[in-house]
C-alpha cells in the first residue's frame, strides 16, 4: 500500500465514523514506516477537521462527530506510543475538564477531540474537577493550555475560582485559559480573567493552535 | 377590568385566542434562593416532600407574582425514577443524573414494567394537587417533565447520539419506552390538576442531532404526548435549549401549543418561522435575569414585546441565585402588554 493511500484512507476512515478501519490502517501505517506524526496530523487529524467543518457548515451533526471522534482515538491509540520516539518537537499541552459540580462531559469531550486533531496532547481531568486539580495538573504537565467547560449556571462560580487559583498560585503567565458550555460568553470569560470563550469546539482548537506560539518556551524551567 | 382570570389567560394565549393582556409567567423552573429564604422551603428538600415542593413553588405566585405555580425545579425525576445514579443537589443547585442504566435491548425489556405511583415523580403528581385544591380555578397549574429524547440519553449515556446512527431498532425500543412513561407520567399529573404541560428536551435539538435524526426520532414521540394531553384538555409547551431556529417547523410539526426557544434564538426571527405554535421566551437567565439589573430586564424585555406576539418568559431555567426584583422586572413588563 502506498503512504499516500494509507494516509487518505485513515482520513477517511475518520470521516466516515469507522474505528476499525482506522485502526486496521494506523497499523499498516507503522508497519509500513509511514512517519507516525504524519500519519496523525495529515491521515486521522485531517479528517476530524473535516468533520468538524462539516458540523458548523451543518453538514454533519453530534452523531457524526462522535463517530468520527471514536475512530480517531481508535488511530490515535495505536500510533501515540510511537510518536514521542519518533519527532524530537514536544507537543503542546491541554489540560482539560468540566468545572467541579458540573456532570456533563459531551462537549468538552469535543473540545479534546479537537484540540487532539491540531495535535496537543490532552490531559483528560474529567467531569466534575475539583478546582485545584486543575493548577496541579498544569505544573505536573507543564501545560500550554487550560479548558474549563460547564453547561450548569450554578458551577459557573466554579470557573471563576479555577482561573483565580491560577493566579494565586503565581503560574497564570504560564498558561493560556479558556472557558465554555452553554451559558458562557466572551464578556463573561473577560470578568473572570480567561484569555477567551468560543462558540465551539472547532474555533476552541484553532485559537489554542495559534496562541501557543505567544508563550515562551522556557516558561516551566 | 380585568376579563380573564390568569388560568384562562394562558390557556387562551397558548391556543391562539384573543387575551386583554400578556399572561407573566415562567414555562421553566422558577425557584429562586431569595424564594426559598422567604417561604421556609428550600431545595433540596423541596425536591423530595410534596408540601415543600408546593410551598416553594407557590412562593413564585405570592412573592414573585407569576400568574402561574409550576413544579417541579429540576429534571431528575424521570431518569432517577428507572434506576439512574443521580448526584445530589443543594440549596443552590439541582440534582444531576450521573449513572447510566440502558446498554442494550435486554436492559430495555427490563425496565418495561413499572409503577407510575412511586418515586420522586410521585412526590411531583401529589405537589400538584396540593397546589390544584389551592389555585387550581384561578391559576395555571404547570407541570414540567424531562422529554422522551433526553430522558433516552440519560438512560443511555452520551452513546446514545451514536445509537441513534448505528442501531435504530434499539433506538426506537429506547424511545419507545420513554415516550411511554412520559404519556403515563403526564396523564397523571394531569389528573392531579395540571392544566399546562412542559416537556423539557434539552438534547433533543435539530440543531444537534440533525433534521433527519430529530424527524425519526423525535417529532413522532413528542407528538404522541401531545396529542394524548390534548385528550386530557391539557396545553403543551416544548422547550429545547440551544439555537432552535432551524429547527422550529419540525418542534412544530408535533403539534405542540407552544415552543419556548432560548437566548441564543433571535425571537423576531422565530416568530416567523412559524404557522401556528406561540412562541415563549427567551430572556437570558444568566446574563439578563441573574446578572443584571431590573432596568436591563425591561430592556430586553421591549425587544419580546416589540414583535407582538408570543409570550415573555425566561429562555430556560432561572437560575437560583436570581434576585426577585430582576424577575419582578419581567413580570411588570409582562403584564403591561396589550397585543
Ligand atoms: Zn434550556
Amino acid at each position: 500500500m502506498e503512504e499516500s493511500e494509507i494516509i487518505s484512507g485513515l482520513t477517511n476512515a475518520v470521516v466516515n465514523g469507522k474505528k476499525d478501519q482506522a485502526v486496521e490502517l494506523a497499523q499498516k501505517a507503522l508497519d509500513e514506516g509511514v512517519d507516525p506524526y504524519k500519519a496523525v496530523i495529515d491521515g486521522l487529524a485531517k479528517g476530524m477537521e473535516i468533520m468538524g467543518d462539516k458540523y458548523d457548515k451543518k453538514q454533519a451533526f453530534m452523531p457524526h462527530l462522535l463517530m468520527a471522534s471514536n475512530a480517531m482515538y481508535g488511530g490515535m491509540d495505536v500510533l501515540t506510543p510511537h510518536l514521542k520516539l519518533e519527532s524530537g518537537e514536544r507537543r503542546a499541552v491541554l489540560v482539560i475538564g468540566s468545572a467541579e459540580g458540573d456532570v456533563h462531559d459531551i462537549g468538552k469531550n469535543l473540545v479534546k477531540t479537537m484540540m487532539s486533531a491540531v495535535g496537543f496532547e490532552a490531559i483528560d481531568l474529567g467531569k466534575d474537577v475539583p478546582i485545584n486539580s486543575f493548577t496541579e495538573a498544569a505544573v505536573e504537565h507543564k501545560a500550554d493550555v487550560i479548558s474549563v467547560s460547564t453547561l450548569m449556571t450554578s458551577t459557573m462560580d466554579n470557573m471563576e475560582k479555577i482561573v483565580k487559583s491560577f493566579t494565586e498560585k503565581g503560574i497564570r503567565d504560564k498558561v493560556k485559559i479558556i472557558v465554555g458550555g452553554a451559558p458562557i460568553t466572551p464578556d463573561y470569560a473577560a470578568e473572570i480573567g480567561a484569555d477567551t470563550s468560543k462558540p465551539d469546539a472547532m474555533e476552541a482548537a484553532h485559537w489554542a493552535k495559534e496562541i501557543v506560539k505567544e508563550l515562551p518556551k522556557d516558561r516551566w524551567n | 377590568m380585568e376579563t380573564y382570570t390568569p388560568k384562562e389567560r394562558l390557556a387562551r394565549a397558548l391556543t391562539g385566542q384573543t387575551v386583554d393582556r400578556m399572561p407573566a409567567v415562567s414555562f421553566t423552573q422558577t425557584a429562586t434562593v431569595e424564594q426559598m429564604d422567604a417561604c421556609g422551603s428550600s431545595w433540596p428538600e423541596a425536591n423530595e416532600d410534596a408540601q415543600k415542593m408546593a410551598t416553594l413553588a407557590e412562593a413564585g405566585h405570592t412573592l414573585v407574582g407569576f400568574e402561574a405555580v409550576r413544579v417541579p425545579f429540576d429534571i431528575t425525576a424521570e431518569a432517577e425514577f428507572f434506576g439512574c445514579t443521580i448526584k445530589a443537589g443543594t440549596k443552590e443547585q439541582q440534582p444531576s443524573v450521573v449513572g447510566h442504566i440502558v446498554k442494550d435491548m435486554s436492559d430495555i425489556e427490563k425496565l418495561k414494567e413499572y409503577d407510575i405511583d412511586q418515586g420522586r415523580i410521585a412526590v411531583v403528581c401529589s405537589a400538584i394537587k396540593i397546589l390544584a385544591d389551592k389555585y387550581g380555578k384561578e391559576l395555571p397549574i404547570m407541570g414540567s417533565m424531562l422529554g422522551p429524547f433526553s430522558l433516552a440519553q440519560h438512560m443511555n449515556g452520551d452513546e446514545w447520539f451514536m445509537a441513534i446512527m448505528t442501531d435504530e431498532a434499539f433506538g426506537h425500543a429506547l424511545m419507545e419506552l420513554t415516550t411511554d412513561f412520559n404519556i403515563a407520567y403526564a396523564k397523571k399529573m394531569a389528573q392531579n390538576g395540571a392544566d399546562t404541560m412542559v416537556i423539557i428536551d434539552p438534547t433533543a435539538s435539530a440543531e444537534l442531532i440533525g433534521d433527519e435524526f430529530y424527524e425519526k426520532f423525535v417529532v413522532p414521540a413528542h407528538k404522541k404526548i401531545v396529542d394524548a394531553m390534548r385528550e386530557e384538555g391539557v396545553t403543551t409547551v416544548l422547550h429545547i435549549c440551544g439555537d432552535t431556529t432551524s429547527g422550529l417547523n419540525l418542534m412544530e410539526s408535533s403539534g405542540v401549543d407552544a415552543i419556548s426557544v432560548d437566548q441564543s434564538v433571535d425571537f423576531v426571527t422565530a416568530v416567523g418561522k412559524v404557522n401556528k405554535a406561540v412562541i415563549v421566551g427567551n430572556l437570558d437567565p444568566v446574563n439578563v435575569l441573574w446578572n443584571k439589573t431590573p432596568e436591563v430586564v425591561k430592556e430586553a424585555s421591549k425587544k419580546v414585546l416589540d414583535t407582538n406576539s408570543g409570550i415573555l418568559a425566561p429562555g430556560c431555567g432561572i437560575v437560583s441565585k436570581t434576585p426577585t426584583k430582576n424577575l419582578q422586572a419581567m413580570v411588570e413588563m409582562a403584564k403591561g402588554h396589550t397585543y
